[in-house]
């Protein structure tokens, strides 16, 4: 009877020694995976111009249509992004959300950024829709590698994307230098 | 929610100043160390009613394991009893034949209870706009806090816990009338 008793408790006072398994958590925390899915946020340009157009390419990939968005035309003098359009209102429901990522796949223009933020709790139903002023990061915050471009050796911003808005401005100008043409033409 | 947090924030502030005569005669000073007791003793020994009905209850099982020990907090054991629960975590998708039983297992709890809706299914529908399923537990029984992801990581349900702490800490239950 002693002898499995002794047996036992070696391995329980072993473990007073090792290391302590548990995660003290709100003071410590585990690392999370390079690649891990959490908050969405809207990322900005260097020069602090949105990087969103409001393509609606994330909205139309979303499983769970969590995405709302309703674009609108730019001022060609006070762009608030370098295309053609932004977004006017970018609204994202938690409640909904399955931080599958297609929408951050689906982004051209690497607007779309997934953060390791996951503490998300919300009293109301209604704080689970997120807006576009609390997902837009402050101008001059570094551009997040998405876990898209893991293994990419450019940075952010380095693929080809749509239009500038120089092309844009171009565009106009050759339009208006080339005067009305013939409708049937 | 941190990020709304930093940016001035905070949606877990829900009691304001009452300003009538009234209620500042019921929040008595002969009360407040009542009530602060009471307030103490309640969120430090929330006991859950586990009601696991999807993927979630794995995250929430593994809240409840030795690498995120919910017990440090004192939401010590489950209590698969709803009597001699407190808190009643609603993890996973709840289908309309589940939910009589949901309703009636929040009825059975003793006051004072709350409720955590975690996960997209529990919180509002999630990926499943459909006929079977209830779109949010909130159209059964009254939700305290809302825990995003799907499924939430450990930590983030023991983030929901200590928001609802603090939710608990701002209420204001004892009174002379």
């Amino acid at each position: 009877m002693i002898g499995p008793l002794i047996k036992g408790l070696t391995i329980t006072f072993k473990y007073i020694f090792k290391k302590k398994f548990t995660v003290q958590y709100p003071e410590e925390r585990r690392e999370l995976p390079p690649r891990a899915k959490w908050l969405h946020i809207l990322q900005r340009h260097e020069d602090g111009k949105e990087r969103c157009v409001a393509c609606m390419l994330c909205a139309s990939a979303c499983p769970t249509e969590a995405i709302y968005i309703v674009g609108e035309e730019n001022d060609l003098e006070n762009p608030i992004s370098h295309g053609e359009r932004y977004a006017k209102v970018w609204d994202l429901d938690l409640g909904r959300c399955m931080f599958c990522g297609y929408c951050v796949e689906a982004c051209p223009e690497e607007a779309l950024a997934m953060t390791d933020e996951y503490e998300l709790a919300v009293p109301t139903r209604k704080d689970l829709v997120l807006h576009k002023e609390d997902l837009l990061v402050e101008p001059g915050t570094p551009p997040v590698k998405t876990w898209l471009g893991f293994y990419r050796k450019e940075p952010i911003g380095a693929m080809p994307v749509t239009r500038p808005m120089e092309v844009h401005v171009e565009y106009e100008e050759y339009l208006k230098r080339r005067g009305p043409r013939e409708a049937h033409e | 929610m941190i990020r709304l947090e930093k940016k001035g924030r905070n949606p877990f502030i829900v009691y304001g100043e009452e300003k009538s005569i009234e209620e500042q005669l019921r929040r008595n000073i002969l009360l407040t160390t009542v009530d602060a007791m009471l307030k103490w003793s309640r969120r430090n020994s929330l006991w859950p009613l586990p009601l696991g009905l999807a993927c979630c209850a794995i995250e929430m099982m593994g809240a409840f394991f030795a690498r995120y020990d919910m017990a440090r907090f004192g939401f010590e054991v489950f209590r698969f009893s709803p009597r001699q629960a407190d808190l009643m975590i609603v993890a996973g998708t709840v289908t309309r034949k589940m939910a009589p039983i949901v309703k009636r297992l929040y009825d059975q709890m003793s006051e004072p209870k709350w409720v955590i809706a975690m996960g997209a299914c529990a919180m509002a529908g999630g990926p499943y706009n459909s006929y079977a399923v209830v779109q949010g537990v909130d159209n059964l029984i009254p939700v305290d806090v809302y825990v995003p992801g799907c499924p939430p990581r450990p930590e983030s349900l023991i983030y929901g816990i200590m928001k609802l702490r603090e939710k608990i800490k701002q209420e204001r239950e004892a009174k002379i009338l």
